[in-house]
């Protein structure tokens, strides 16, 4: 019997890097620009995106993958608004790996579209830790929530490449200060864009579909 | 909050090192964390036991060490722990532009364990 010491520096997280990376070069070549959208529950996610998909559907393909423990209840309000989506049962993972990402692409025939949205489980803390493989990460801020939440999230700030804040239309009832939230959310990531939205009227979701529409463009080139 | 397949991935990962290092059962394993992370230690030891059970990892004990956060101010290129005190922004400059250069790992640093020869 002997004894061994291994000294290593290995990271746990390298197989999905990879992967992402893997997934993320797979997606140029294609030229289907997938977005990441992350937020905590009830924040909606899944009514911004039906808005979205009304602006956008007759200029560009539009899939979607829902991630959910267990119903279809947001794939069907997707198929409803126009376009085509899958459901990713995650059952009972709190956010979608590159592994599960990939594995929802290839179920879609990704290179069909030119536009993919994740939506990912509704969760702030964990989705911000792994790389999906998406183009870009963006995050939805609800009213409701305080205009203090970048502030007690800030991992998920900084992953985020775009911040949208969403139910401007209830702000005065909740003491929401949006010039706040936006000095926070500076704070955590400056420079980055912030895009305040009432998915329910409609109102600012024009700027969120530029902001795609520049992406999408940018990703095909 | 993930913590269990965070324990996986790392528990794969020791396994496999164990194994082609020629190691017929593993008595330690270190992992550094990053304060970062958002991984809990506490529950990144509650979950080892059942992910090591009948593994080469059964008898391992699992020693985890912290990663405290490191910024770079993008402005000034001091290089600092964000706190609460300093509103998380530079403490020199008063900056929030920074990049984090530490805090977010995960690694497997040490396996430690017996070969049968």
């Amino acid at each position: 019997m002997s004894f061994k010491i291994v000294d290593l520096k290995a990271n746990v997280l390298d197989d999905n890097n990879v992967l992402a990376a893997n997934t993320r070069k797979r997606l140029k070549e294609e030229k289907t620009f997938l977005l990441n959208l992350m937020s905590a529950p009830g924040s909606g996610k899944t009514t911004t995106l039906t808005r979205l998909i009304g602006l956008l559907k007759d200029e560009m393909k539009i899939g979607v993958m829902e991630a959910d423990i267990d119903s279809d209840v947001d794939a069907e309000r997707i198929k409803a608004a126009g376009a085509d989506s899958i459901q990713l049962h995650t059952g009972g993972m709190c956010h979608l790996d590159a592994d599960m990402t990939t594995q929802g692409l290839d179920s879609f025939d990704s290179k069909n579209y030119d536009l993919i949205v994740l939506e990912n489980v509704g969760n702030l803390v964990c989705p911000a830790e792994f790389d999906t493989g998406s183009s870009k990460n963006a995050m939805i801020l609800s009213v409701p929530e305080g205009d203090d939440k970048p502030l007690k999230y800030p991992l998920m700030f900084q992953v985020a490449d775009v911040v949208i804040i969403n139910k401007t239309d209830v702000a005065p009832y909740f003491d929401f200060d949006i010039e706040k939230a936006k000095k926070n959310i500076e704070m955590r990531h400056p420079g980055i864009e912030v895009i305040p939205i009432c998915a329910k009227s409609g109102e600012g979701v024009d700027k969120l579909a530029d902001w795609i529409r520049e992406n999408v463009r940018e990703w095909k080139n | 909050m993930h913590e269990m397949s965070y324990v996986a991935r790392l528990c794969d990962l020791a396994a496999k090192t164990a194994k082609s290092e020629g190691m017929a059962k593993v008595t330690a394993i270190h992992a550094d964390i990053g304060q970062m992370t958002g991984i809990v230690p506490f529950y990144m030891q509650k979950y080892f036991k059942t992910a090591a059970k009948n593994t080469i990892l059964s008898e391992a004990e699992l020693v985890i060490g912290i990663i405290p956060v490191t910024a770079l101010c993008n402005t000034c290129k001091t290089e600092y722990t964000p706190d609460a005190e300093h509103d998380y922004l530079c403490p020199a400059c008063k900056s929030g532009d920074c990049k984090i250069i530490k805090g977010r790992e995960f690694l497997l640093t040490k396996v430690k364990g017996e070969c049968e020869e």
